[in-house]
């Protein structure tokens, strides 16, 4: 029996099974691109995100700027993600960006409603609170104001409503937009988020201290 | 002359051809799976698209080439070696026939491709149909007169009646 290919035969095959070789060449590069492209996706450890309610950004430097100082601590990507406090899909913004942004600049009134049970302890687990630690760390003056639950400084004020001294002597709105005309004034505060790996030593679960040096960085800019 | 289409040695050699069908199958398999574990160890995220155009391209390849290894190769060889193997173990019938026609067509029997064979029984002038495996060189020449041994209609031996 003679079962060497032929043209004949090689012909028949891509006729016959045309559509199966079509899928094979699916299936190969599914499985090729998938698991390599997860293996080299950006970790968690790898990139510093922030998540504004603001009504726009005013320093468009902040991401090429930090993303320049930490490349050599391996952080490959600095996401800005910026929605105005209006915004009817905030809830579902905060859901998908915010919840694993290092950084939340978030309205006072929001703060108030996320703390209203100021007793209960899984929302400020959320969160990392500014202590004295970590604030020697990265202040070099600690004259802000801070978002207070239950005694620990949660939320350090980024734009006062009613002071504009306080303002004038912190100018995070080189950065943010924090009014718009036909709009109640709010005060906004910065939280750090637990939830992200780089908070190294201030959170245990951390791996990196990358958003350690991104608030020194981001204070020291802002003042 | 006689022309053994079936036969010990015949068999023998159809197993060797299965044996090396699969040896190809499980090297080449095994060559892809160096380049994999070689793709998983080198790649980074400067290289990942050249590792998967080249994975995409032999893994597209590997599979066609075993496709049709299977399909057109080793499926038809293990039906024929079956085959064989239980013509030369049952009864075969043996008649006289005087070949009219060998036939170009090819079809598909048991799973081996087969050509047609007519002639006539020389006794009995009953016509009969034979298959022989589509690749076999039979040389039998129409009008001659052979003694054909057949198991299922498909030709085993044939010898030329003097």
């Amino acid at each position: 029996m003679k079962i060497a290919p032929n043209k004949k035969d090689i012909g028949d095959y891509f006729v016959t099974w045309g559509w199966l070789l079509l899928l094979f060449i699916g299936l190969s590069y599914v499985a090729w691109y998938w698991p390599i492209s997860t293996l080299d996706s950006i970790k968690d450890y790898e990139q510093i995100n922030f998540f504004f309610e603001s009504y726009g950004l005013n320093d468009n430097s902040l991401q090429s700027d930090l993303l320049a100082d930490l490349q050599e601590k391996g952080v490959v990507e600095v996401n800005l993600y910026d929605y105005a406090p209006t915004d009817a899909s905030l809830t579902s913004y905060y859901d998908k960006f915010g919840v694993a942004s290092d950084f939340l600049v978030l309205a006072g009134s929001d703060l108030d409603a996320m703390f209203a049970d100021a007793a209960s302890t899984s929302i400020a687990s959320e969160f990392v609170p500014f202590s004295s630690a970590l604030r020697a760390a990265t202040m070099p003056a600690d004259d802000y104001a801070y978002y207070q639950v239950n005694s620990a400084a949660y939320g350090l004020k980024v734009y006062d409503a009613s002071d504009a001294s306080y303002n004038v002597a912190h100018p995070f709105d080189k950065l943010l937009e924090f009014t718009s005309s036909g709009v109640t004034a709010d005060s906004y505060y910065l939280l750090l988020n637990a939830q992200t790996p780089n908070f190294k030593p201030y959170d245990t679960d951390s791996v990196t201290s990358n958003a350690v040096e991104v608030l020194r960085y981001f204070l020291a800019e802002y003042r | 002359m006689e022309i053994n289409l079936i036969s010990l040695e015949e068999i023998k050699a159809l197993r060797k051809k299965r044996d090396g069908l699969f040896a190809f199958i499980l090297g080449t398999f095994l060559a892809l799976a160096v380049f994999t574990l070689l793709a998983y160890l080198l790649q980074n995220r400067s290289t990942q698209s050249l590792w998967i155009i080249g994975g995409t391209i032999l893994t597209s390849v590997w599979l066609i080439v075993v496709a049709y290894v299977f399909l057109k190769m080793l499926s038809p060889l293990c039906h024929y070696l079956k085959f064989s193997q239980t013509a030369l173990s049952r009864t075969r019938r043996i008649n006289a026939v005087r070949v009219d026609s060998l036939g170009s067509e090819i079809e598909t029997f048991d799973g081996f491709k087969a050509k047609l064979l007519e002639g006539k029984e020389v006794d009995e002038l009953t016509l009969l149909h034979y298959r022989y495996e589509a690749s076999a060189d039979l040389k039998l020449k129409t009008g001659h007169i052979y003694e054909i041994e057949t198991f299922d209609d498909v030709i085993v031996r044939a010898r030329e009646k003097a």
